[in-house]
């Protein structure tokens, strides 16, 4: 016991004199917990997120399920209904239509004739307004109006009642939209939907279900709707919140795992890089202490302190460092609100393996630093002949370091998916680091005349191969972080888009034609041999304020597959080859109409799906863009349906006391406020997205964090000494400040480019392979950016080498 | 003409202040070479620091061809120093990315006074003057250490300084080595005009300089 305290005491007083290095190890060791703590919280409430996405409040569970442009519901919604059929709840439906701003007017992007093609029994809209409307306060402040009033808008016959002024909800979409009308409720129940996005002129239903059983008149009612709507449907929107969630939360999962990867990769490269220094310092000091006759035993007695203190310091500041981080961004960037106890019930049990695995992974790593310092040569050592290790050890180790790392990852990021991208991290570290070794050597065969001091810094940065090939390969992992976070940034957002817009359809195919040569084109299609089903009305808004024009959209039944048959491979194709014509242009045959779209075929799961963007259409005043699609194969869009999503929808209905664990503020707020206990889809994903962009900017910020101490730590460490010695040969500040901003350029320039092409070439091909996604190419201001940032990363270490060392005095030198 | 009047340096300690160079005052002729010699810890290297004006003492003066080291300031106290002093380490202090050549060459990039075909003259020069043509074109790591100290003479003679401060430059070198650097020191301070003075604990390189100077506990003792 006596010896054990008189050791404990040794370690601190060593300790007590490498303080910075000890604050140093403790930041370095404690950036992947950091990371492992935002990431797996962040898989906490992603799968809460996914859930309250489809759970509203009291006792109801009410979804949106939307309908498409031509007012029909989508498919995949009666499989909905019949989850609910067989629950026993009710479902009570109402339609709202939703305004939009358009050029400092309001607009209700909405046409019914679909009610009056089918003589279904529904009197006009403009004439059967519920006569109250709702109205953000952005709005409501224009129109001067204020709960109670009475409000006359352009386009309807009949005066609103303004019901509620709500807050705007802060999402890009919903900051468009003004507010909402109710809509008929004498047919559709009583409540009120917020959906959609203003460009898909999206009607909507709620559906309350509660413990009556009167869900057979609305599912029948619905049921015709569905059928005179002739199956023509977005297919993932009959599932959309499930499919969307599901879809966007994995896909955007990779982004702050990626960042995560990279980030814990960079704490582990400046781990050991510490450690790999550590170790020099320690092998001196081991072969003193064991020359005076410190036991071996003695030796691993203190270095298991050293290990296990550090670790644990490391462990606990990383865990709640990264706790504090994720509930703070949380609850700032989302509204959702975890607490503590929440947290514990939830997750404690994986979270302390977590735990425990990090401290495993920053113990293991020490013991194989102390293994290689007890298999130093005591004498070479004492002679300064290096470290002198003895030969090449199995690093038994940091093979354990690297197999709990690996554990780590899969438990973490839930899959050994992300595992891959571990692996995939460490290629590509390990081929920046190959790629500027290479171009080192390339450059060291040259033997260039130091003919002034900037070629001075050249020739300096070529030939200090290792140290600028990791200095270089961790800025090059900076700029690839960049790199990722500028696609989260602005990718994102179009890439929602996209998906919004990607859309399975069933063996239909539409066309479009104008009203009035609807019977030219039935007879063309008979003549094609395409049966017509029916035909739905699409609204664009046009640039004239208050004007909206038609186009009929057909759905045709395409029996003799003429579009899967002769459906290309992904790539552009022309419109022309497939079913598909805009009737809008004057027109004295059908054919004459065939347009040349622009749009591609992408492969999803099991169907292919054809897509284009009415942008490209000849009448650009169109105001939205709007998705257009053909299904090409029925059988499998409909088998890509999966339960999954009613299973969720089933589950929530018993777990109602989880509601306390998590909360979307905002949203609960919207229902108090408006009585509207719908949520928006796109609101909640657009949360989400939000929320990944602000964790991979943190994780970012960590990353950045680990990249300054590292190399500030390596620099001060391995510059103090070179940069006193040109002070004793004469150079002024300026001749050190153009060496070492020189180098930094150098540096700079070469990570950049490295970056670019790893990116370019590496990891957008993996991850097109991998999540089916290609990082967005990068405008010349974001290299420049990227460039600037690495510069300032690299100045920011020469700084702390310069200022935090005091190297100001060349005197040192004389006493190394 | 070298001149040291009363230089004291005190380093103040948390617990007490240690006084490592007291009252200490001489002068060197120019062209001369001395030598300092002294136990370890009795304040030669600090001496040499101060005389060298890279560390100021608390009082005195340094006096080099009349001119007052510590009356200059910042930018000037070191132009003034790289303009006339040079110095020689014990570790030679090489910067091992540069050969032999660039490593002599470094010294006049960083001062930028003179065209690039001047400076590769002077280097060819000394290249020539302390046998250094074979190696020139070596890496630190490729040399040995007698050559390494060879190649941090001709460095500090480069910018052809008045005044030649070596740090135990035989510390790190056998007999042999060491009398060669000797006779080196000798040759250059004939052939440079340079005042030499050394740092050492060796009485044998002590008693090749034509003036010795004993210390004990910072202060010179006869």
């Amino acid at each position: 016991m006596k010896k054990l305290s008189v050791l404990f005491s040794t370690y601190y007083k060593f300790t007590k004199s490498e303080r910075m290095g000890l604050y140093i190890s403790i930041i370095l060791f404690s950036v992947p917990m950091i990371v492992a703590s935002i990431v797996y919280l962040n898989g906490v409430v992603t799968n809460k997120a996914a859930q309250e996405g489809y759970k509203q409040s009291d006792a109801n569970v009410q979804f949106n399920a939307p309908f498409d442009e031509g007012n029909a519901l989508k498919i995949g919604s009666e499989r909905i209904f019949d989850s609910v059929k067989e629950k026993g709840g009710r479902v009570s439906v109402q339609m709202s239509m939703r305004m939009t701003y358009y050029k400092d007017s309001i607009y209700a992007p909405v046409d019914l004739r679909f009610f009056d093609d089918y003589n279904y029994n529904t009197p006009i809209i403009y004439t059967d307004l519920a006569q109250k409307c709702i109205l953000n306060v952005e709005a409501a402040n224009a129109l001067k109006v204020k709960n109670g009033d009475t409000l006359q808008l352009d386009f309807l016959a009949s005066p609103l009642q303004v019901l509620r002024v709500m807050p705007t909800d802060f999402t890009p979409i919903n900051m468009e939209s003004v507010g909402c009308v109710t809509l008929d409720p004498s047919l559709f129940g009583d409540a009120l939907a917020f959906v959609g996005q203003e460009k898909d002129l999206d009607w909507a239903f709620r559906i309350d279900i509660d413990d009556d059983l009167k869900i057979q008149n609305e599912l029948n009612e619905l049921g015709q709707v569905i059928k005179n709507a002739g199956y023509f449907a977005r297919v993932n929107d009959g599932i959309d919140t499930g499919w969307i969630f599901e879809s966007s939360f994995t896909t955007n999962k990779a982004i702050p795992h990626l960042n995560a990867v990279v980030c814990l990769t960079i704490a582990m490269l400046g781990m050991l890089a510490l450690l790999h220094l550590k170790e020099i310092r320690l092998s001196k000091q081991n072969a003193v202490l064991r020359l005076i006759g410190m036991t071996r035993t003695d030796s691993i007695l203190l270095s298991l302190f050293d290990s296990g203190i550090l670790s644990l310091i490391s462990c606990v500041t990383g865990t709640l460092a990264g706790s504090i981080i994720f509930l703070f961004n949380s609850e700032q960037m989302t509204g959702v609100v975890l607490t503590i106890p929440a947290l514990l019930m939830e997750s404690s049990v994986l979270f302390l393996i977590n735990m425990a695995m990090c401290f495993a992974v920053a113990f293991a790593c020490h013991l194989w630093m102390y293994d290689k310092v007890f298999s130093s040569n005591i004498a070479a050592i004492l002679q300064k002949r290096g470290i002198g290790i003895r030969g090449r050890k199995p690093v038994l180790w940091l093979i354990v370091g690297w197999l709990v790392y690996s554990l780590i990852a899969l438990l973490v990021f839930d899959s050994a998916y992300t595992l891959t991208f571990v692996l995939f991290a460490l290629l590509i570290l390990l081929l920046c680091y190959i790629l500027f070794s290479l171009i080192l050597t390339v450059l060291r065969r040259f033997r260039f005349k130091i003919r002034n001091i900037w070629l001075a810094a050249f020739v300096f940065v070529t030939r200090r191969k290792q140290f600028i090939a990791v200095t270089g390969t961790v800025a090059v992992v900076l700029s690839l972080c960049l790199i990722i976070t500028y696609n989260a940034l602005f990718g994102f957002g179009n890439f929602i888009d996209d998906m919004m817009e990607e859309e399975i359809a069933l063996n239909t195919a539409v066309i479009e034609i104008p009203p009035h040569k609807l019977d030219t084109v039935k007879s063309y299609l008979s003549e094609q041999g395409h049966d017509f089903v029916t035909t739905y009305t699409k609204v664009f808004i046009m640039d004239n304020p208050g004007h909206f024009e038609s186009i009929s959209l057909a759905v045709i039944d395409d029996k003799r597959q003429t579009t899967k048959n002769i459906a290309p491979g992904k790539g552009l194709f022309s419109a022309a080859d497939y079913v598909i014509f805009r009737g809008l242009l004057p027109q004295s045959k059908v054919s004459d109409n065939l347009y040349e779209f622009s749009g591609f075929f992408s492969e999803d799961a099991d169907s292919l799906t054809l897509r284009y963007l009415a942008n490209s259409m000849p009448n650009q005043h169109v105001h939205s863009t709007t998705g257009f699609n053909i299904g090409i194969n029925y059988e499998d869009a409909y088998e890509y349906i999966d339960d999954s999503f009613m299973i969720g929808l089933s589950l929530r209905m018993n777990e109602k006391q989880q509601k306390e664990l998590i909360s979307w503020a905002q949203v609960n707020q919207l229902q108090v406020e408006t009585a509207a206990s719908s949520l928006s889809r796109n609101s909640v994903i657009l949360h989400y997205i939000i929320f990944i962009v602000a964790l991979a900017i943190v994780l970012l910020f960590i990353t950045v964090l680990v990249f300054c101490f590292s190399l500030s730590h390596a620099s001060i460490l391995s510059r103090n000494h070179e940069i006193l010695m040109y002070k004793m040969l004469g150079a002024g500040k300026r001749q050190i400040n153009i060496l070492l901003i020189m180098e930094n350029i150098y540096i700079s320039i070469s990570a950049t480019l490295v970056s670019l092409l790893v990116n370019h070439f590496i990891i957008n091909a993996i991850s097109r392979s991998i999540v089916d996604l290609t990082l967005y190419s990068i405008p010349i201001y974001i290299v420049i950016c990227i460039f600037l940032i690495t510069l300032a990363v690299s100045f920011f270490t020469s700084w702390v080498a310069i200022k935090i060392m005091g190297i100001e005095n060349p005197a040192k030198v004389l006493r190394v | 003409m070298l001149k040291a009047e009363k230089l004291n340096k005190i380093i103040k300690n948390k617990s007490h202040d240690l006084h490592i160079v007291k009252n200490v005052s001489f002068t060197v002729d120019e062209g001369s070479i001395s030598s300092i010699m002294g136990p370890s810890g009795c304040g030669k290297t600090t001496l040499l620091g101060m005389l060298g004006g890279i560390d100021a003492p608390n009082s005195g003066r340094v006096l080099l061809n009349g001119e007052s080291l510590y009356e200059k300031k910042g930018s000037d106290l070191n132009a003034f120093r790289v303009r006339n002093i040079g110095y020689v380490l014990q570790d030679h202090h090489l910067v091992n990315e540069l050969n032999c050549y660039e490593n002599i060459l470094l010294p006049l990039l960083f001062a930028n006074e003179h065209t690039y075909k001047e400076n590769e003259k002077r280097v060819g020069e000394l290249i020539e003057a302390l046998k250094l043509s074979k190696v020139k074109n070596r890496f630190p790591y490729q040399m040995s250490g007698g050559e390494k100290q060879r190649t941090a003479m001709a460095r500090a003679l480069t910018r052809r300084p008045r005044l030649l401060l070596a740090d135990e430059p035989t510390g790190n070198l056998d007999q042999m080595n060491a009398q060669n650097v000797m006779k080196l020191l000798n040759n250059i301070v004939e052939t440079f005009k340079v005042t030499v003075i050394i740092v050492t604990h060796d009485k044998n390189i002590a008693d090749q300089c034509g003036r010795v100077f004993q210390m004990l506990d910072g202060e010179f003792v006869q």
